[in-house]
């Protein structure tokens, strides 16, 4: 006879009531995004999509939040290795710190950017002198939206690499692999699923900035009115526009997520 | 075990004091105050928190919530089944938006558009705008500033020429006062009590008379208001009584008694 441990009736209690809350949670969250699309345009679809403002605030989306997600990449990693790998006194300092721009407002976000790269901010004088003037252009906003989309890639990625056996990099190690080839052969294979998904999140919410990159970038139709900026000035005159516009921005978002976010958030 | 449930119960009373504390404080109120919400206009803030506060002294049975966002955000709001008993619009547009509720608008205030700059910039005449490497920021033509701007321009037969150095359409004119505030813009246009509220920072440069283009602010009650006399009483109030005085002090035109 074999005996097994009863599960305690409490947690089987829970089983049955907590899907219960988080259908309902999940039914509240996806509710507004119908309530979206059953009052759009769906009629003036094509019209709306394909006027010249649009696709220009589409192409400017891309661009930047493409530029934010491998900026944040480049940033994120280092910050994330230091923070998994490497022991010292003021590591959850360091992660405060590079994790603070996900609770703070993204406008003020903006105005603190431009106090440290604005024209009188703390480094302008020096960005001045190499003919760098970040304000008002496309890279402006790269660099609003990377502020506030790079913690989700430091997320994903530490806690990617804190859940890798470090028992195959020994194991290389110990047959002779270099640092590099290791990381290359060893760490981000096993990493791969995590940097997917760091991309998405990171993407994802670049995609939807606002707050930081009005108030850093402005909002030129040329240079730095990326969709969700699109969004907000249609408001003010064309409702329509404005649903339909941010129906294609739940739709892109979704689809990246589903999509590169893969394993990590589906399974 | 009994030390974790003390805590527990500590920390439930740490979040339960407060809430019935406030209640209290809620329920204390002799007579309720009936609450007339007031939606108005970015550019109104400044008079209608003042106004709001004196209305309530001369009122004590109300109390004034007011709701402040770009006129077309309120338009929007109110379209969308928003509660709204008084609505003061920048823009006629707006207002016609929501006509069906607000029948009987009428014009209480007048702005004027002025050129703004940092209070050390070289640029003294709206014709410098033009000058190759001027930052300009205007509002976005979607808010009515941004449309009463680019008409300024356009009855000086500058815009063609202004237009390559505008960085950046702003999506209020809040947004235009603070990038010329901080120092990233060269110069922009706003309401002349924008200019009035930013104090020495600014320096306020008057457009030609040829380019006086005026804003006018409409204000309506709604008909269908639960508190629909106290929002009929606010709109005279803002037309006639303290509140005029008050927009005039914040440098607003006043249309002449009749």
């Amino acid at each position: 006879m074999t005996r097994t441990t009863p599960t305690p009736s409490g947690v089987l209690a829970a089983n049955r009531v907590l899907p219960i809350v988080a259908g309902v949670a999940a039914l509240l969250i996806l509710l507004p995004v119908v309530a979206l699309a059953l009052r759009a345009p769906w009629r003036d679809a094509a019209g709306l999509l394909t006027s010249p403002g649009v696709l220009d605030a589409a192409k400017l989306s891309l661009i930047v939040s493409t530029g934010a997600a491998v900026l944040s990449l480049l940033i994120g990693f280092p910050v994330a290795w230091t923070l998994a790998r490497v022991e010292f006194p003021g590591r959850s300092v360091l992660r405060t710190v590079v994790l603070m721009p996900m609770v703070l407002p993204p406008i003020v976000g903006g105005v603190a950017l431009l106090a440290a790269f604005g024209r009188n901010g703390l480094l302008g004088g020096v960005l001045a002198s190499v003919g760098i003037s970040l304000p008002f252009t496309t890279a402006g906003a790269v660099v609003a939206v990377t502020f506030v989309s790079c913690p989700f890639m430091i997320l994903s990625l530490e806690s990617g690499l804190n859940g890798l056996d470090r028992r195959f990099e020994r194991a290389a190690e110990t047959l002779g692999a270099g640092g590099w080839t290791v990381i290359r052969r060893i760490v981000l294979p096993a990493l791969a699923p995590a940097l997917r998904a760091g991309i998405a999140l990171t993407w994802a919410r670049a995609l939807g900035e606002f707050g930081a990159t009005v108030a850093f970038a402005g909002s030129h139709p040329h240079q730095t009115r990326t969709l969700p900026l699109a969004i907000y000035d249609a408001l003010s005159t064309d409702l329509d526009a404005a649903v339909m516009l941010g129906l294609l921005l739940v739709a892109i978002s979704l689809a990246v997520l589903l999509v590169l976010g893969g394993r990590m958030l589906t399974r | 075990m009994p030390d974790r449930r003390r805590a527990f119960v500590r920390t439930a009373l740490a979040f339960v004091l407060p809430a019935l504390l406030l209640l209290a404080a809620g329920c204390r109120r002799d007579h309720p105050r009936a609450e007339l919400r007031v939606f108005a206009a970015s550019s109104l803030v400044d008079v209608f928190t003042e106004a709001g506060a004196r209305f309530e002294a001369e009122h004590p049975e109300v109390g004034v919530v007011l709701s402040v966002a770009g006129s077309q955000i309120l338009a929007s709001q109110i379209v969308e089944g928003a509660r709204a008993d008084v609505f003061a619009s920048a823009d006629e547009f707006q207002m016609d938006r929501v006509g069906d509720l607000f029948p009987e608008p009428v014009v209480f205030a007048e702005n004027r558009v002025v050129l703004v700059t940092p209070a050390t910039s070289t640029i003294k005449r709206v014709e410098d705008l033009t000058r190759p490497g001027v930052r300009v920021v205007l509002a976005s033509e979607s808010v009515p500033a941004g449309r009463y701007a680019k008409q300024a321009l356009d009855r000086l037969g500058l815009f063609d020429r202004v237009e390559p150095n505008v960085v950046s359409y702003e999506h209020d004119v809040r947004g235009v006062l603070s990038k010329v505030l901080l120092g990233e813009a060269d110069a922009g246009i706003v309401y002349a009590t924008d200019a009035a509220s930013a104090g020495d920072a600014l320096r306020t440069i008057p457009l030609p008379p040829e380019a006086d283009v005026r804003a006018t602010y409409l204000i309506a009650a709604r008909t269908d208001s639960p508190v629909s006399a106290e929002a009929r009483s606010f709109v005279e109030f803002m037309r006639t009584g303290g509140g005029a005085e008050i927009l005039r002090r914040f440098s607003f035109l006043t249309p002449a008694p009749p």
